[in-house]
């Protein structure tokens, strides 16, 4: 496969990676994050979360390698160069469904929290037709305008951190003792559950042959991650800190729940106004997974980008309109977890020893000539 | 092509608005609810809620109602109230829940989880109870300027709160207490005196069942060790007869006690689990103050009549918080939150609630204060 | 010479006789129009014709210069000393019909001596133009007046009396079919950016249209998206404002009977720039430039989160404004999605109404429509007093937008903003919203993005269009105008003390 040759008008800057990366890992997974790492690792939970950063790190580091190896390549090119063609392609098309598969987890989940919020009424399948025409719109004007809707959505909607300062003003200090109580085991099972709300990451692999300064994708992305872990570290202890355990165990979205306490002179429930802003949070989350689906499967089959993406839109309409029930999307969810610690976390070392090869052969041949 | 884009786009909006008929809540149409009261019926198993709620009319400026209702649950006694109003009955307004005394002593949490599942219901809404039939409460004619009884109430218990005179109890810090080992929630007991309600005191709930009650001045000890205060107010009783040496000479004495007024208190309070074995907690207490009232006339520029009141506080509040633990313990309920501390300087297996309460009876605490006295005022 | 070969080369149209010249003259060009008028001089058996339209030029010195001329002196005139002897420049030879209808069309003066081969034309033109005046549309409190007009000269004289820069380029195009207007492309050679001046240039030598009745007319057939409801270039008609973002390194196009001229590229901040936050200290301008974004902002929202609010979203209204809101909206009758539409539209009525009238009537209008009506419409029980204020406040809110063209663009932005709020409630807005952030992303301004300092991010421009900073602070252009310098000055030494006393 060719590689890519992205015009200069079509380039970001790598610097945008901090926030591009963070926007699509942050989405309807934060909401209930607290309460799953909590219900293995406990009041230990920062700990598996550091790890999970660290192993993250490492991850993104192997990316990293991988792409600056195949240069100018994105995740269909490298598979095909590592795999040949055919393999190649097959692969590729599993990343495909992937994609879609995060997004479609996204946008259930998301169309779950204003049922169960504001609109108990409201069609499913509605709620999805109103995000999927603004992801439509978005992905239509190409990597630029997706990036930029994820930076201003993300300036526009960070400011809701600083709201917790009222929970935070209500956090018992006992709840985090004593540290280092839990077993190993269990921590470890926190890293684990970990794993689907850290997706997103695999942006990288789809955006590398856009960035414009590729020498600082390394830096960036790692700050990007760093961005992650902290924000989950500090929602996830403020949770910890201001329900007690047991009630930490039965709030399905913790974070939503914390936003319940807060109130402003003109506006007495956030809550209500939270879960509609959210829309804001998750967009540039679906709007990058579109964009990353609808390139893949561009690159992968030669079809257009404008039809894959109207595939996609149509797909999941379907899909949302079938699956509206709460069991079916935990189901589905866990799924999505799991795929995503094959595909997301573990792929790249798969592909390392490719990589390595690859970049002994190239450095042959520079000794040859 | 181009017509049939027109096309689709037209029949999409249409489709948009046609399902963009929700049901709505037009505010003048709902009936809202303030305060609930909660009581047990007559008749088995069924409860009586008294629904204090805003009804807007045109030519009524008074816009309160009270609709009182039966049932076997939460949302059939919604229903039932619902059946005596022309208005949608919702509860996203709720402010307070109030629990009557038969209910209080059975246990409040079956109710309260109800609440706490309604996504529409506040997490700011306050518990309290009453020991007179919640009927009787809502019913006061006299609420102030308050558009109704059920805004009163939660400006009575809101600002008792941000005065640091109530340990707040939400429904949120109701049910994180509910839930945590070792932490019992203390709950406002609001009662009718005279056609007007008025907090009366704190209820001690062991769980969520009504055992027992304190007064509105024990709470200033309760908060010395389970809260923070900011600027805290108390009045104290310390005998005169240490003080009698700084008293001024014009003073005649005629009693034997001295009322000190403290306010602007901050305190700083470490509890410890000294031996978990044995049980033990050491309670290290730390509270500064500025006298603003002396019942005698002490000469307080003394440095020596200063350490002689600061000691005689101590002294007194070791005294009352002993005496209040005495009584925490007899009612077996850890408002303090002793177990709390426990369980989080224990490493190793977590104790069950019963653990605790057998073992909270055998705890000892020992005291220790400290306190300071800033400034005394603008003469001395 | 030259003149001659050419007149050979072409069967020429002269010579002919003056009646066959006028007739000619006034069945191609002035349809027998009762104005062309005709002055024949007979002189020395000479025959010499004069023809103008009146009005077009200026008679008196057509009087003083050429009749008075031609018949004090008593010699054989031919064209070419006509051209020696009548003391103007700028004359013309001309020996086609069509050339001489075009320039007499353009207030120029005909002169032919009949018999000879060619005649010779002098621009006399008379333009009636206003002399320049207050702003009316982009007022300001302080700091320099004046407006452009209707006059392409005078205007150019404006800003070359403001702008006496040797770089300052202009660039003539003649644009429409039917009415050509002459259109100016002006921009600082040492500082626009070259692939600016050659976008820019490529549109207005593209156009074609029949006529550009004016510079936002123009700016309509030359912007980057015509479906879009936010204006992509400015347009002022200050000349402190087009100077300034001239120095800025934009670009700036002026049209002939328009009294304002575009900038471009542009973002979507400027349009709430002024440049009296330039004239004001750093931080009053700073102030008055965030207060103009949030009143937008409050502008857009206000009137759906009380819709939404009091339509679904009982729960977020604080119980102190419960009851009063509660009891005024018990006497309407409609829901609230029908009340503010009602209101709203009420408020655009007076206000257009108190465009279209003569000044003195319209603030008459306006007190009518603001106190009177709405003191009526509230005792009515026709909507409820504290929307009232709401409408008023995001009314009085989108009247800060500098730009007359943004402004109109929030308020009409509210009426579907109030749908989707009426609709869907808190998600409908969330979703228009949401909305606006992609569509404003997606524009462009001249091929550069829209949304510049914030996206793409430039830190370093905020202080260009959201906030200020001191001058001397701020020696940089911003980036994202792509100047080819960006620095306007050297930076100041260094005058911060070492310690407090020295």
């Amino acid at each position: 496969m060719k590689s890519l040759s992205v015009p200069k008008d079509n380039q970001i800057k790598a610097a945008y990676l901090i926030i591009a990366i963070h926007t699509v890992q942050v989405g309807v997974g934060i909401a209930g994050y607290p309460r799953l790492v909590f219900m293995d690792a406990k009041q230990d939970s920062w700990i598996s979360i550091i790890i999970t950063g660290l192993i993250l790190s490492l991850v993104i580091a192997c990316m990293v390698f991988i792409l600056n190896t195949y240069k100018n390549q994105d995740l269909a090119g490298i598979l095909c160069t590592a795999f040949g063609n055919i393999i190649g392609k097959f692969f590729s098309m599993i990343f495909v469904v992937y994609f879609l598969v995060l997004f479609l987890s996204v946008i259930i989940n998301y169309v779950e929290f204003v049922q169960v919020f504001i609109f108990p009424k409201m069609a499913s399948w509605f709620i999805g037709l109103l995000l999927l025409i603004l992801v439509w719109y978005a992905v239509y004007g190409g990597i630029r305008v997706a990036v930029g809707a994820s930076i201003v959505f993300f300036l526009s909607s960070i400011w809701m951190v600083g709201l917790l300062s009222k929970p935070i003003s209500l956090i018992e200090v006992r709840n985090y003792l004593p540290i280092f109580s839990t077993p190993w085991k269990d921590v470890l099972k926190g890293v684990l559950i970990s794993s689907y709300t850290f997706l997103g990451f695999e942006l990288l692999w789809v955006i590398y042959p856009f960035i414009y300064d590729k020498k600082n994708v390394a830096k960036y992305s790692q700050f990007s991650i760093l961005i992650t872990v902290v924000m989950y570290l500090f929602i996830t202890m403020v949770a910890i800190g201001y329900f007690s355990p047991k009630q930490l165990e039965q709030k399905v979205w913790p974070l939503l729940t914390m936003f319940k306490v807060i109130s402003f002179p003109m506006f007495e429930r956030f809550d209500i106004l939270a879960v509609a802003l959210w829309i804001i949070v998750i967009l540039p989350n679906l709007i990058l997974l579109a964009w990353m689906f609808s390139f893949t499967c561009k690159r992968a089959h030669g079809w257009k980008q404008k039809h894959c993406l109207v595939g996609l839109v149509i797909f999941s309409l379907g899909f949302i309109a079938i699956f509206d029930d709460r069991e079916l999307i935990n189901k589905f969810t866990d799924y999505t977890g799991q795929i995503g610690l094959v595909l997301g976390w573990a792929f790249p070392f798969i592909l390392l020893p490719f990589a390595i090869k690859h970049r002994m052969k190239g450095k042959k041949k520079n000794a040859k000539n | 092509m181009q017509k049939i884009k027109q096309l689709m786009l037209v029949s999409i909006s249409c489709l948009f608005f046609l399902t963009g008929c929700l049901e709505s809540n037009i505010l003048e149409e709902l009936g809202i609810v303030t305060i609930y009261g909660f009581d047990k019926a007559e008749k088995e198993n069924t409860l009586r809620a008294t629904t204090v709620l805003f009804q807007f009319n045109p030519d009524i400026t008074d816009a309160s109602q009270i609709i009182t209702s039966e049932g076997h649950t939460f949302r059939e006694l919604r229903n039932n109230a619902n059946k005596k109003s022309g208005y949608k009955i919702v509860s996203g307004q709720l402010r307070t829940v109030l629990f009557g005394p038969e209910l209080s002593k059975e246990g409040i949490f079956p109710y309260l989880d109800t609440l706490e599942r309604d996504a529409s219901i506040s997490d700011m809404v306050f518990v309290a109870m009453s020991t007179q039939p919640t009927e009787e409460v809502l019913t006061a004619s006299n609420y102030e300027q308050s558009p109704n009884i059920g805004t009163y109430i939660q400006r009575l218990i809101d600002t008792a709160v941000r005065d640091e005179r109530l340990i707040s109890n939400t429904l949120h810090e109701f049910t994180r207490k509910f839930f945590e080992v070792g932490h019992d929630p203390l709950v406002p007991i609001i009662n009718n005196y005279q056609d007007k309600a008025q907090i009366s005191g704190l209820a001690v709930f062991q769980n969520d069942k009504h055992v027992g009650e304190i007064s509105l001045e024990e709470t200033f000890y309760v908060r010395l060790i389970s809260d923070k205060f900011n600027s805290g107010q108390v009045e104290m009783k310390l005998p005169l007869k240490v003080l009698q040496n700084y008293l001024e000479e014009y003073e005649k004495v005629t009693t034997d006690v001295v009322y000190v007024v403290l306010d602007q208190i901050n305190n700083r309070a470490d509890v410890e689990l000294s031996n978990p074995e044995g049980l033990q907690f050491r309670v290290k207490l730390d509270i500064e103050g500025r006298i603003v009232e002396l019942s005698e006339r002490i000469d307080l520029s003394n440095k020596k009549a200063l350490e002689a009141i600061e000691k005689e506080i101590n002294n007194e509040v070791v005294e009352n918080l002993q005496a209040l633990i005495q009584k925490s313990k007899e009612l077996n309920a850890d408002f303090f939150g002793f177990g709390k501390t426990y369980v989080a300087t224990k490493h190793g297996k977590k104790i069950t609630e019963e653990q605790w309460r057998d073992m909270y009876k055998d705890i000892q605490v020992e005291i220790d204060v400290k306190s300071r006295i800033r400034s005394y005022g603008i003469v001395e | 010479m030259k003149r001659k070969a050419k007149k050979t080369s072409k069967s020429s149209y002269f010579p002919c006789t003056l009646e066959q010249l006028e007739k000619d003259l006034k069945d191609g060009f002035f349809n027998s129009t009762p104005d062309f008028s005709k002055k024949t001089i007979e002189q020395n058996g000479q025959r010499i014709g004069v023809f103008f339209i009146h009005y077009m030029v200026e008679k008196d010195q057509i009087y003083k210069f050429v009749l008075d001329k031609i018949q004090s002196e008593n010699i054989q005139w031919d064209t070419k000393l006509l051209d020696n002897e009548i003391p103007i420049n700028n004359a013309k030879f001309r020996t086609e019909c069509e050339e001489i209808g075009k320039d007499i069309l353009r207030g120029s003066v005909c002169i032919y001596v009949e018999g000879d081969s060619d005649c010779i034309t002098y621009g006399f033109p008379n333009i009636l133009e206003r002399t320049p005046s207050k702003a009316e549309t982009e007022s300001l409190v302080f700091g320099p007046k004046i407006a452009f007009t209707e006059s392409l000269r005078s205007n150019m004289n404006i800003i070359h009396w403001r702008m006496d820069n040797s770089s300052l380029t202009s660039e003539k195009f003649i644009i429409g079919n039917e009415i050509p207007t002459e259109v100016r492309l002006v921009y600082l050679k040492d500082l626009a950016n070259e692939e600016n001046v050659n976008e820019m240039r490529k549109r207005l030598k593209n156009l074609e249209t029949d006529d550009v009745l004016e510079s936002s007319v123009l700016t309509q057939y030359i912007e980057d998206n015509s479906y879009s409801i936010f204006p992509q270039m400015y347009v002022t008609e200050l000349p402190d404002r087009l100077c300034y973002e001239l120095k800025e390194g934009k670009l700036s196009v002026l049209v002939d009977k328009s009294p304002s001229a575009v900038i471009a590229p542009i973002n979507f901040f400027s349009f709430f720039e002024s440049t009296e936050d330039l004239y004001t200290r750093w931080n009053m301008g700073s102030f008055i430039r965030l207060m103009r974004l949030v009143a937008m902002f409050l502008s857009v929202t206000l009137t759906p989160l009380y819709v939404a609010a009091l339509t679904f979203h009982y729960e977020i209204v604080p119980t102190a404004l419960l009851v009063s809101l509660g009891h005024s909206r018990s006497r309407v009758p409609f829901p609230p999605l029908l009340e503010a539409l009602i209101l709203e539209f009420l408020i655009e009525l007076i206000r257009e109404a108190g465009a279209r009238l003569p000044t003195k009537v319209g603030q008459t209008m306006g007190i009518v429509g603001g106190i009177v009506i709405g003191q009526a419409i509230v005792q009515a029980g026709f909507t409820s007093n504290i929307l009232i204020i709401i409408v008023a406040l995001s009314a009085l809110a989108s009247f800060t937008v500098p730009s007359y063209l943004m402004g109109s663009a929030i308020r009409i932005l509210r009426f579907p903003l109030i749908i989707m709020a009426g609709l869907w409630g808190f998600l409908g807005i969330f979703f228009s919203f949401s909305f606006l952030i992609i569509h404003v992303l997606k524009q462009k301004s001249l091929k550069r993005p829209y949304f510049a300092p914030i996206y793409p991010f430039r830190p370093k421009d905020l202080d260009n269009s959201i906030v200020r900073i001191p001058f001397l602070k701020s020696n940089y252009r911003a980036y994202s105008n792509m100047a080819k310098k960006t620095k306007r000055f050297n930076e100041p030494p260094n005058t911060k003390k070492k310690d407090i006393e020295e």
